[in-house]
């Protein structure tokens, strides 16, 4: 090795452990910070996206992966293969619940508005982790920052709660009511939800409207009368080509809402609802068990989960020094 | 479904990218207030650009390449000069930091104190008051009775060694 080449090596090993020393600063600083500090970014980048909404932007296209010529075929798929006249929407809405079935591990991201016309309530946000109907592991967080998980491996049911202590569940534990479908699976589960809509007394539609982006379709189920905390309608924006769920929309009817008032007193519907500020009930566990304004839903790309992924002892040791 | 409900979808994928990006942020050598300006002006710039995201390809990646642009331009319009080589030698360290798609940041932190946990005096100490407790440097270096440089190096020297308990993790490169 010349000189020169040594120079050149000594010079990367000193940017790379400048770099280091950097990034461990800078990791360091991030796993000290306050879950507020995190929360008020999170409400000033909230404004500043809504400050200036962008006209004519358009998610749907987050999840085109080609260029103009994928979106030019998608859009030829749409008005001419399956149109609305070929395909009846329900049939549509099965053939996508078979398909979204039939995946293995998948992970979803949701996001839970409170009920209420206030948009500038706090809103919850967690993860959905499924292998199957008994491998399932439920992250939510708290505006606040708390997060509490609850897990199912095989027979056993699980949870941990915001101070880190690990619960055994009853497999008969009921879930909020905005986790828990009609049908008894989980309404976070695409799949789940939509076969909930393919039960008597919901009603499929579906749109091709030039609004929508290219390549993609809506299919929306409502339906006029049901139980009070069950959802009312379910909207489903796929991706016309691979017939994959880009997001998904549950909403519940505004009178069903139970609330509970900011002295603490439930004003409608069940236990531990919500409050009106959109925080969790003063007494009675993190998670609001009344039905919420709305969820949305968004799948996460491919994923494998390892093998003990859905048993409480991988998440406590995260939680619990 | 209505706009807004897009709005709503990215503000998912920024809560889940908020610590990488400021981690990121944090380790180009900008201070705090700056690195929070960055972290809006990214966030904007990547809801507008949405549409070019690959889905088929980590988020974080991609985020953290709109932010290098980002913060350059900080240092420009304070005619600094940033040095690209070590922004990309930060990015490909975070990028390893955070692993693979589906790995949970606050894990991968939670790894990072279990380093901490294992310094010994006096490094633990420096780290835990400069980190936790959020004290200034002089302020460390008045409490524990030492010179304002002999505390610089010692809490390099601790930062070091965090930093090779990651690289045996594999956490770092």
């Amino acid at each position: 090795m010349n000189q020169r080449e040594e120079n050149i090596n000594a010079g990367e090993i000193d940017l790379q452990s400048h770099a280091r020393d950097l990034c461990v600063h800078a990791l360091l600083v991030t796993r000290n910070e306050l879950p507020i500090m995190g929360e008020r970014r999170m409400q000033r980048l909230a404004q500043c996206l809504h400050q200036q909404h962008t006209t004519g932007f358009a998610w749907g296209r987050f999840a085109r992966t080609g260029g103009g010529l994928l979106a030019v075929a998608a859009l030829l798929i749409a008005a001419f293969v399956s149109g609305p006249q070929q395909v009846n929407a329900a049939d549509r809405a099965r053939a996508i619940a078979t398909q979204e079935r039939a995946s293995s591990d998948r992970r979803v991201m949701f996001l839970l508005t409170p009920p209420g016309k206030d948009s500038d309530r706090p809103l919850l946000s967690g993860t959905l982790d499924v292998r199957d109907a008994k491998h399932i592991v439920l992250m939510l967080r708290m505006p606040h920052g708390a997060e509490e998980i609850r897990g199912r491996n095989g027979d056993t049911s699980w949870s941990i709660d915001p101070r880190g202590v690990v619960h055994t569940e009853p497999c008969d534990r009921p879930w909020p009511v905005w986790i828990q479908s009609p049908r008894g699976g989980l309404i976070v589960d695409m799949a789940e939800m939509l076969e909930t809509g393919l039960q008597p007394g919901w009603q499929w539609s579906r749109n091709l409207e030039s609004n929508l982006d290219p390549g993609t379709e809506l299919l929306q189920a409502t339906r006029a009368q049901g139980a009070p905390v069950e959802p009312n309608k379910i909207s489903v924006m796929i991706d016309s080509l691979s017939g994959k769920v880009k997001r998904m929309e549950i909403s519940w009817a505004e009178k069903h809402m139970p609330i509970i008032g900011a002295d603490g007193q439930m004003r409608r519907g069940g236990e531990r609802g919500w409050r009106e500020d959109g925080m969790p009930p003063p007494r009675g566990g993190v998670i609001p068990m009344g039905a919420p304004g709305s969820i949305v839903i968004v799948p996460e790309p491919a994923i494998t989960f390892t093998a003990d992924w859905f048993t409480a002892e991988h998440y406590a040791k995260k939680i619990i020094p | 479904m209505s706009q807004p409900s897009a709005q709503v979808l990215f503000e998912i994928l920024a809560r889940e990218h908020t610590d990488r990006l400021m981690s990121y942020l944090r380790a180009t050598s900008i201070d705090a207030s700056a690195a929070d300006d960055i972290f809006q002006e990214t966030m904007l710039r990547a809801w507008r650009r949405l549409g070019d995201y690959d889905h088929q390809r980590p988020f974080g990646p991609w985020l953290r390449g709109i932010a290098k642009y980002v913060v350059l331009e900080h240092y420009r319009a304070r005619q600094q000069i940033a040095s690209e080589p070590l922004l990309e030698a930060v990015a490909a360290q975070v990028t390893q930091f955070e692993g693979p798609a589906g790995t949970d940041f606050r894990e991968r932190l939670d790894e990072l104190q279990a380093c901490v946990d294992k310094l010994t005096e006096p490094y633990a100490t420096a780290i835990d008051l400069a980190y936790r407790n959020g004290q200034p440097i002089a302020q460390i270096a008045e409490q524990v009775k030492e010179n304002i440089e002999t505390v610089k190096k010692r809490m390099q020297r601790a930062r070091a060694m965090i930093a090779e308990c990651l690289h045996r993790k594999g956490l770092f490169a």
